[in-house]
């Protein structure tokens, strides 16, 4: 999940605040006058990387703080879409139709195979075994030819409130179809431990 | 009848067309490239194969494109997001 520079964020759970830098350029630190810090973060699964800065020197530091956890507002629409597909008529008539789309993509046996078990799995060009589960991270299987040790697992998807099913028939086309999809999708997810944590209770119990 | 389909927030949308009516193919390409310049990646599917990614080798521009085929079945998606 990407992390917004430029904000004051008080993590929950973290307890850290970040202050953004008013320089005008946080790439090469303009000076101002005053010692302040910016902050340049990448952001990995649950993990934010921060590097400390200092505008006026025009360099910045290497120590690297690493945050685990989720920001609130990530949590707050995971949960806003997980409701909706719950409790929303609309959007549970949207994951019908989905589900069909689904069906009609992966074809009659497999998509039978994911009504039994929950998951539908797929082979991906590199030979990686990937499980896919509706509004659940792509499980990638540690052994390529059988077992049922994960890995770990990979997040994207599309935007919320587009039904769960849609996104699983886009993972599985990108890591079906071919080499260059399948990489494109491993290098646009987030990478996560296997099974979880989750920002939701229903979902960590199901991971 | 060959379609483009692409998930929205009511589940896919489907659009098909007569690939013998010229309007109808006209239609679904100028939908086809709204879709490409708004970023959207696409997959041809076949049916009983496996989908793949369209994606051409334009020889004289030396790059891949991804040309409107008025009689294959279509997926249109944009790229997914970490999450």
């Amino acid at each position: 999940m990407p992390f917004d520079t430029d904000s004051t964020t008080a993590f929950a759970g973290n307890r850290l605040s970040l202050y953004t830098s008013t320089c005008d350029d946080n790439t090469t630190g303009a000076t101002l006058g005053a010692a302040v810090m910016y902050i340049y973060s990448t952001s990995t699964s649950a993990t934010t990387n921060i590097t400390w800065g200092n505008c006026n020197t025009g360099g910045f530091y290497s120590t690297s703080m690493q945050v685990r956890g989720f920001r609130q507002r990530d949590i707050a629409a995971v949960r806003e879409d997980y409701d909706a597909v719950k409790k929303d008529w609309k959007r549970r008539r949207a994951e019908v139709r989905a589900r069909r789309f689904l069906r009609d993509i992966i074809g009659a046996w497999a998509y039978k195979h994911y009504r039994r078990r929950g998951w539908h799995e797929v082979r991906g060009s590199s030979g990686t075994r990937y499980r896919l589960r509706p509004g659940m991270r792509v499980q990638v299987m540690k052994h390529p030819r059988k077992g049922e040790e994960v890995s770990h697992e990979l997040c994207a998807h599309l935007d919320f409130g587009i039904p769960w099913y849609d996104s699983m028939v886009i993972q599985h086309l990108m890591l079906t179809s071919n080499k260059e999809s399948e990489e494109q999708f491993v290098a646009v997810a987030n990478r996560h431990d296997a099974h979880g944590p989750y920002p939701i209770r229903e979902l960590e119990a199901a991971a | 009848m060959p379609s483009i389909s692409t998930p929205s927030l009511e589940g896919d949308v489907k659009l098909s067309w007569n690939p013998d009516n010229a309007d109808e193919v006209k239609n679904a390409k100028d939908h086809f490239d709204k879709l490409k310049a708004s970023g959207h990646i696409f997959f041809r599917l076949k049916d009983g194969a496996k989908a793949s990614r369209m994606k051409d080798f334009d020889a004289k521009a030396g790059e891949l494109t991804c040309e409107f085929d008025p009689k294959a079945d279509i997926v249109a998606t944009p790229i997914p997001r970490g999450g």
